[in-house]
């Protein structure tokens, strides 16, 4: 048993599995580059390197693809190679090492790229992207989601406030009935990853999919799925169609889409009294602060349309706090508050109007510790072996 | 360590919070890519049964073209190698959230900033189309903001009719509007409920 133990531990903290490793590592960021182009980079990320194993097929377009697209290759996905990479160089590590101080550094670096590997899985799986745009004058307490959509439901209050109701809309399942913290149900009668909504006439009358209120029926709208368009720059147009239920009795059917949102009022309905919204929109994460754009400024080099700078004047309002701060925020500085991190990211409207993009990533400092262990690892270990090789040479 | 990590976190679940009043943030300029642009399959689509709910006399020069989404009618006002700009009709229910909320919004598309309540009658005309009492505004934004780095100029005129709110909306670049503005006018005085 303890030999058993005792080899395992020698082929996982071997050299050749790191050769291995990295072998497919380099495939895989290869294959994952290729199919990018056809997929996207959010949907090749998610394949190739948020995932355990992938299945690559040859390419229908390359040569003979008629043929060798029906043979599957497998590959380990990044989540498989990622911890077998720690793995490899925690074991290895241990295996080799030795109590002796001419290789501390190697010890560091070492250290250092473990950090650097557990930083990247922590960043895939806890960091938030999420952007505000901002006309100069406006304020926000809010974020959008550049990915993430929600089929919401607002308690309107009579004193502007609203409470809020959110679900995911990756969670909505067609004939799911949601019960949300008001006196009614939410059923989704239909969801359309992406669709194509216009106007229909009554010969397309099963397109309208049994809306009864709202701008489905005041516009005639008819939906249909389309597939996704697999876009950077256009985001899938996602509807449902939801029916709002109490005590077993329909009180309506409503369409909602993303693309709703801008274009028209909120749509709205009455229960016992109260006034409520419902809707599908892009993820909205309210903030406990305000971020007004005070000031955009845009330089161009001297007779060319190329941008030198780009900054924005912010104003920061955190009332429960107490506190009140004007920022710059241009490139390579961005403003840190909260835990969350607003880069300047775009800007438009004859410069009088700024985008941040705004990430939270509780591992954001992991790479920079990382990064100076491996440096001082390096550093040491250079030091020690340029030391040996000086006292060599005098002698 | 990954599934555990992974199955341990769920940003997923539905929440449930308190917002104080939501203030203005547009999801995207309107010339941003960002912005989901209702599909261009939408552009062969034919207009609602019945016709487009009023008659009128297209303009000399002028030609139809294939509503788009939520577009009930859309024309092209002149024809190359004259200034173009493109003519759109549509109708939304209610009154699309008011006069200022237009206004505004209109202003934004073309690259101005909003105003106020109070400085928002200085930019509306009345005006009789059909024989109901209507609303128009003019604007014209920066330089800049047209395809060809040209100001983007947009006369919309606002009829309130039947339970809906019709807009008609003259859009292009600064000259074409200016252009066809009076045959705009005129077309206007020929559409009848």
């Amino acid at each position: 048993m303890r030999e058993k133990l005792k080899n395992l531990a020698k082929g996982l903290g071997s050299l050749r599995l790191t050769v291995v490793l990295l072998a497919f590592s380099v495939l895989l960021v290869f294959f994952g580059t290729l199919d990018q182009v056809r997929m996207g980079i959010r949907d090749a990320q998610k394949l190739y390197f948020e995932s355990l194993i992938v299945i690559w097929r040859y390419p229908e377009f390359w040569h003979w693809g008629n043929f060798l697209k029906w043979i599957p290759v497998p590959l380990p996905g990044g989540y498989l190679l990622g911890p077998l990479l720690a793995v490899n160089l925690i074991a290895g590590h241990i295996r080799f090492w030795r109590p002796r101080w001419s290789i501390l550094g190697i010890s560091l670096i070492h250290i250092g790229v473990i950090m650097l590997l557990v930083g990247q899985l922590v960043t895939n799986i806890f960091q938030e992207e999420n952007y505000m745009w901002l006309d100069e004058g406006d304020t926000s307490n809010f974020l959008r989601s550049f990915h993430e959509d929600e089929l919401y439901l607002a308690k309107l209050n009579p004193d502007g406030t609203r409470g809020v109701y959110s679900v995911n809309y990756e969670n909505l399942e067609k004939g799911e009935t949601i019960q949300p913290p008001f006196p009614f149900q939410l059923r989704i009668n239909e969801v359309f990853g992406n669709a194509e909504i216009k106007q229909v006439g009554p010969m397309q009358a099963d397109l309208r999919l049994g809306v009864t209120q709202g701008l489905g029926v005041q516009m005639s709208l008819g939906v249909r799925g389309i597939p996704s368009f697999r876009s950077n720059d256009q985001r899938d147009i996602r509807t449902a169609v939801v029916e709002i239920v109490n005590n077993g009795q329909s009180l309506g059917t409503w369409l909602v889409s993303n693309v709703f949102e801008d274009r028209f009022p909120e749509q709205t309905f009455n229960v016992d009294g109260q006034a409520y919204a419902v809707g599908l929109r892009f993820k909205q994460t309210p903030l406990p602060f305000s971020v007004t754009l005070l000031d955009f400024t845009h330089d161009r080099y001297p007779g060319t349309n190329i941008p030198s700078n780009f900054a924005s004047r912010v104003r920061v309002e955190y009332p429960a706090k107490n506190e009140s701060k004007e920022v710059m925020v241009f490139m390579n500085n961005p403003l840190r508050f909260e835990g969350l991190t607003f880069y300047q990211a775009s800007f438009a409207k004859q410069d009088t109007a700024s985008m941040f993009q705004v990430v939270k990533n509780p591992g954001w400092l992991i790479p920079y510790i990382a990064c100076i262990i491996v440096s001082v690892g390096l550093l040491y270990q250079f030091s020690i072996a340029g030391y040996k090789m000086v006292r060599r040479i005098k002698k | 360590m990954t599934g555990a990590l992974l199955s341990g976190c769920s940003k997923d679940e539905p929440e449930y919070y308190e917002t104080d009043t939501v203030q203005s943030q547009p999801a995207a300029p309107a010339a941003q890519p960002t912005q989901p642009a209702m599909p261009a399959v939408n552009a062969a689509q034919q207009p609602a049964a019945g016709g487009p709910g009023f008659t009128f006399q297209l303009p000399e020069g002028w030609s139809q073209k294939p509503p788009s989404s939520m577009v009930i009618m859309a024309l092209q006002a002149g024809s190359p190698p004259d200034q173009v700009a493109d003519v759109s009709v549509s109708a939304f229910p209610g009154d699309v959230g008011g006069q200022l909320a237009n206004l505004n919004r209109w202003r934004r598309q073309v690259g101005l900033g909003p105003v106020d309540p109070a400085a928002a009658p200085d930019f509306i005309t009345d005006l009789d189309v059909s024989g109901i009492a209507s609303w128009q505004v003019d604007l014209t934004g920066p330089e800049g903001m047209g395809q060809d780095g040209t100001a983007v100029r947009m006369i919309v005129t606002a009829v309130p009719n039947a339970g809906q709110t019709w807009f008609f909306k003259l859009m292009g670049p600064e000259a074409s509007v200016g252009a066809q503005k009076d045959k705009y006018e005129a077309f206007l005085q020929t559409v009848k409920f």
